[in-house]
């Protein structure tokens, strides 16, 4: 089980720039990738040792992730002797991470230190000089074992996680109970009753994995709208963050009449950037269609980039404006602060938008831009990720174990539904409990015996 | 004084549930066989409930007769009620269970032993084995007789050193008033094999005339001709079917119990042994539920000719006139009279770590142990260890491989591997949650698994595996013609079908074999619609049932195994020295040293092996098997 696994991994560094490989090896190296890849001619039907161009989509939204090339190299003639796939897409963080949840969501593993090379030598594949090390990393990851597993998930979320095990444990005690009891007192759930526990089963995972989830930044990247009054340096600070003269700029107000949209990353965070038309009341028609198309940009966006023009007081438009974004996550940039004391205004307006972001700023100065760019990443790449370390793939493993006992749990959910009997429901059951429990990094067996003989009184 | 008897090829000592499978196995494979018996009239002994089968031990029942093994033809001859239970749970849980006719049982089973080729009986008490070099050479009976044989098979039971314990009594006993010894345990541990203390119990059995049935809920078996051996399938109708009764506990039952308390051995501290969780005592469920106001009492009859009562769910060891006083709290036992007072029983066991998966001893060749001795309850958990232990003995004095079944294989397979990787503690009892592979092991298929292999074994008749073959034909026959034959939507009869059952109209045209796949439409109904005229006979369609309509859950279980399989098949040998593999961490080594895994999967079972241990171990593999090949 734990040893045949397909495993799969990133064995590039990831940087901002360049090509990352996913490698994928076990059984079921090529069905896996198959399932996420779309080209030409799928993974299984081509040849050994060629490539293929494709398209990475998440099967389960059918959302375009990446594109790139697919390499087939079927065992016994690959580094590890059994099939491996290698995808190369492009070298972004999220995309890179998002391909790996999804691999793992659909049944991979996450390889640990060393198992490739470790699979190659028990395959045969390597001399015998390097088991010696391959036997050391071992050692190793023994004597850290408990600790990577305490580690790993901490605090609120590990206990969450426990929670919901002990919840699918308690349906399975319930229905192994009654099958491996059955003339004995035992209470058995009815239809509702196992689809409101699953149900909120669901619903629990759901939340976890949408707390640690990125996702819909990591699937789209960000959408970032660019917000604020005529002449306030909109579109100089879309032309700052391309480095280079994309929209027009002018002194006149109402300058950009259509919005504009853009892509690029902001530090390692893949975005798409739309420069909008200045808000204000106005009877010229255009423009007022630039200004409504605006307020619909910002239901769709994840995030507001508010600019204010810092030699201007706050007034009703500002006001306007601002409540147009309140709910949305956003910063508030105090533009053209190389005409004015930054630190005065900024106190100033610290008192009127209460627990806001602020950010002076100045479209004629690269230093306030690194400055935005760590917020932007602060927001939007969790700080506990340590990307030297590579415990950010720690991460990605866990969120796609999550997603995967959400698979099972649903796919239990629907047994339910169709009237299954107890013992299909059963196979999903455990198999949800077991990703969870690899979540944690931790394994229980005889526990279900334990629940059924204190929670129901056996013995016909 | 001492003398020489006779040499067998095998010696079995005990004639249990476990002592006649083996003793059986080993004579119908051609060694000359004997089996020792503490006495001629506990052969077959059912000294607790009087039932067979049920989940998990049904499985076992259907698994043994699949191999050509004797419970399954013994019960069918001597049931007096057989149904099916979990009906509703899926076909992977259904379980047939049957009450016996425990006299009935006895004699059916010494019947088939007086019969066989190969095989004598005797009473006789075995005091001692006898070992040399690491090596069985035979036993020595109380009576002064020394049989040299080149495998002995010890099935005692619950018979070493038991004592039985009721309220404040305490005595010597082995179960239902028959001898027991302690001397085989003492020989047992001269020779290093470490033994448990273990613990069980059982009811007052009361007597059927002093009841009061009007209070009580009928609980009745099938009309169906269901059996356990696939030797009787041709059954239509169900031989006998003799109710069993339902009543309740009641606040003053259990007041009585509360106000005992203290004279009750088992909290009293006077039980030392581990009993079982699954069968707790009703002092002990007093206890541990306090909040249930009734427990279920089912009122077993424990043959047709005798009115000995088993009271199922009163197992205790309360004194005497406590158990009297009871009993006589609950809605038609007010009159009742004790015929056999409940007791609890202590006895030792053998520790099972100490085994192979073939039941022979690590450290003494040719000596086998099986049954309740090696810590198990239940009488079909006995069997089959005793024809698991019979067949190894019989292949070991033919210097054949050992016969080991996988826990992908059978249920047989999951019991041996638990009970030596696991060290259990408590009595270890069988059930369908154990095995990983649930959905294949089923009991309806015990004959497709196993019937290949008991045939092989020399265990299957020719005419039943002729028979077996021609089902296994028919099977394979009939799956090509359900995917062939197609059928469009507008079929008359097909239209009628899916109104009738109420579900969606198909689409398109569909072979037979999807429409099968719908929940609600069997083989039967196909054939009783016109829709086919499948030639199927009962147990071909069963199975039409089940592998077309759970295909893809079924798929998903064999690929499961596939995967099992491979760490499966990466070999151990006995002799590696675990402290030597550097990487292993010190209580892995511990652990390893102990189970002596035979394969990667087995130790990476082994409570305290880590799966970063189990990298260790495949990485020296690889490494040893360079070394030695230069
Ligand atoms: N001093 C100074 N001037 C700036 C700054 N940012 C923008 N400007 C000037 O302000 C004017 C308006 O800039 P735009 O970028 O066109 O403003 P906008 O918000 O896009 O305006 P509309 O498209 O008309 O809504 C231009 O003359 C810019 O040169 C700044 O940080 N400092
Ligand atoms: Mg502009």
């Amino acid at each position: 089980m734990h040893q045949n696994d397909t495993i799969c991994a990133i064995v590039t560094g990831i940087g901002a720039a360049g090509v990352s490989i996913i490698k994928i090896s076990g059984d079921e190296a090529i069905t896996l990738a198959d399932k996420i890849w779309h080209s030409q001619v799928p993974i299984s039907q081509m040849q050994s040792h060629t490539l293929s161009y494709g398209k990475l989509i998440d099967n389960f939204t059918e959302q375009l992730v990446d594109e790139g090339i697919a390499l087939l190299m079927k065992g016994p003639r690959s580094y590890t002797g059994e099939d491996i796939v290698e995808l190369q897409i492009h070298g972004s963080y999220v995309g890179v991470t998002y391909a790996l949840e999804l691999l793992i969501k659909n049944g991979a593993r996450h390889a640990e230190a060393g198992e490739f090379t470790r699979r190659a030598f028990i395959n045969g594949k390597l001399d015998l000089t390097k088991a010696e090390g391959i036997i050391d990393l071992l050692e190793a990851k023994n004597r850290q074992n408990l600790k990577f597993a305490t580690d790993s998930v901490a605090g609120k979320s590990a206990e969450h996680i426990h929670q919901l095990i002990d919840d699918i444990t308690e349906i399975i005690a319930y229905l192994e109970a009654s099958i491996d009891f059955p003339e004995d007192d035992v209470p058995s759930l009815k239809k509702e009753e196992k689809q409101e526990k699953l149900y909120n089963i669901i619903s629990d995972i759901e939340e976890i994995v949408q707390k640690s989830n990125k996702g819909k930044y990591i699937s789209e990247g960000i959408n970032l709208l660019i917000l604020g009054e005529p002449n306030v340096g909109k579109s100089s600070f879309l032309n700052l963050l391309l480095d280079e003269e994309r929209a027009i700029v002018s002194e006149i107000p109402g300058t950009t009449r259509d919005t504009i949209e853009e892509y690029l990353t902001i530090g390692k965070i893949p975005a798409k950037i739309i420069d909008t038309a200045g808000i204000r009341d106005s009877d010229d028609l255009i423009e007022k269609i630039g200004i409504d198309k605006a307020k619909q940009y910002i239901e769709k966006s994840d995030f507001i980039v508010y600019i204010l023009d810092a030699t201007s007081d706050y007034d009703k438009e500002k006001d306007q404006i601002y409540h147009l974004v309140k709910e949305k996550e956003k910063i508030i940039l105090l533009n053209k602060t190389d005409l004015v004391d930054d630190q005065k205004i900024l106190s100033k307006y610290k008192d009127v938008f209460i627990g806001e972001k602020i950010l002076p700023f100045s479209t004629q100065d690269h230093k306030y831009l690194i400055e935005f760019e760590n917020v932007i990443e602060d927001i939007f790449i969790d700080s506990s990720y340590d990307y030297n370390e590579g415990t950010f793939i720690t991460n990605a493993r866990q969120k796609g174990l999550l997603e995967q006992s959400l698979v099972y749990i649903k796919q239990a959910a629907s047994s339910v539904e169709t009237d299954m009997e107890d013992d299909f429901l059963t196979i999903d059951l455990y198999d949800a409990k077991k990703s969870l429990e690899e979540v944690l990094g931790i394994q229980v067996s005889e526990d279900i015996l334990d629940q059924i003989f204190s929670k129901f009184c056996i013995g016909k | 004084m001492s003398y020489i008897g006779e040499k067998y090829d095998v010696i079995v000592v005990g004639a249990g549930h476990a002592g006649c499978e083996a003793a059986l196995a080993s004579a119908r494979m051609g060694a000359k066989t004997a089996v020792f018996t503490i006495s001629l009239d506990n052969i077959a002994l059912m000294p607790c409930n009087p039932s067979v089968g049920g989940p998990a031990k049904g499985h076992l029942v259907r698994e043994i007769d699949a191999l050509g093994g004797e419970m399954g033809r013994n019960i069918d001859k001597a049931y007096i009620q057989i149904k099916m239970l979990n009906t509703s749970k899926g076909p992977a849980v259904h379980a047939l269970r049957a009450q016996a006719d425990k006299k009935e049982y006895q004699k059916m089973m010494y019947d088939t032993l007086r019969k066989q080729e190969n095989l004598t009986v005797r009473q006789a008490m075995v005091d001692e084995i006898i070992v040399e070099d690491g090596q069985i050479q035979g036993i020595k009976i109380h009576t002064g007789g020394i049989f040299y044989a080149d495998a002995v098979v010890i099935t005692a039971g619950t018979y070493m050193d038991s004592r039985i314990i009721i309220g404040d009594l305490l005595y010597k006993s082995g179960p239902q008033g028959f001898l027991t010894t302690d001397t085989l345990s003492k020989s047992l541990r001269d020779h290093e094999i470490e033994l448990l203390r273990l613990k069980t119990g059982t009811p007052a059995r009361v007597n059927a005339d002093t009841l009061d049935y009007s209070k009580m809920s009928i609980q009745p078996g099938s009309e169906e001709g269901l059996h356990f051996s696939f030797e009787n399938s041709d059954r239509e109708k169900a031989e006998k079917n003799i109710p069993c009764w339902l009543t309740y506990t009641n606040p003053d039952t259990h007041q009585v119990i509360k106000d005992n308390l203290h004279r009750s051995p088992l909290f009293s501290g006077v039980i030392q042994g581990t009993g079982p969780r699954y069968c707790p005592s009703i002092e002990d469920k007093i206890v541990r539920f306090e909040n249930k106001d009734q427990h279920q009492i089912f009122i077993e009859p424990e043959g047709q000719d005798t009115n000995e009562i088993y009271v199922q769910g009163m197992n205790t060891s309360l004194p005497e006139e406590v158990q009297l006083e009871m009993l006589r709290t609950i809605p038609g036992l007010e009159q009742v009279e004790i015929l056999r007072t409940g007791y609890a029983i202590e006895y030792d066991a053998v520790k099972p770590s100490q085994l192979t998966l073939s039941f022979e001893l690590k450290n003494i060749s040719g000596l086998f142990t099986a049954g309740q001795i090696n810590g198990t309850s239940g009488y079909e958990e006995a069997a089959a260890q005793g024809l698991l232990a019979g067949i190894n003995a019989a292949l070991k004095i033919q210097k054949k491989d050992p016969f080991i079944l996988s826990r992908a294989e059978a249920y047989m397979g999951v019991l041996i591997d638990d009970l030596i990787t696991k060290d259990t503690t408590e009595p270890y009892r069988l059930l369908t949650s154990r095995s990983e592979h649930r959905l294949f092991l089923r009991q309806d298929n015990a004959d497709l698994r196993l019937t290949p292999k008991g045939q092989e074994l020399g265990l299957i008749k020719k005419e039943r595996f002729d028979k077996f073959s021609q089902k296994v034909e028919d099977i394979s026959r009939e799956i090509m013609q359900l995917k062939q034959t197609k059928i469009i939507p507008s079929d008359p009869a097909l239209k009628k079908l899916v109104t009738d059952k109420e579900i969606p109209d198909f689409r398109q045209l569909v072979s037979l074999y999807d429409v099968l796949k719908r929940n609600e439409i069997s083989y039967q109904d196909l054939q009783s619609y016109g829709i086919y005229e499948g030639t199927a006979n009962h147990e071909v369609a069963e199975q039409m049932n089940i592998q077309i309509k759970y295909e893809g859950y079924i798929e998903k279980q064999l690929k499961q195994i596939e995967k099992f399989n491979k760490l499966e098949s990466k070999k151990l040998s006995a002799d590696i020295d675990y402290s030597e593999m550097a990487g292993l961490r010190k209580e892995a080594i511990q652990k390893l040293d102990k189970v002596k895994p035979v394969s990667v999967g087995q130790a990476s079972r082994i409570q305290g092996v880590s799966p970063a241990d189990i990298a260790v171990i495949l990485v020296f593999l690889e490494k040893n098997k360079r070394t030695q090949h230069g």
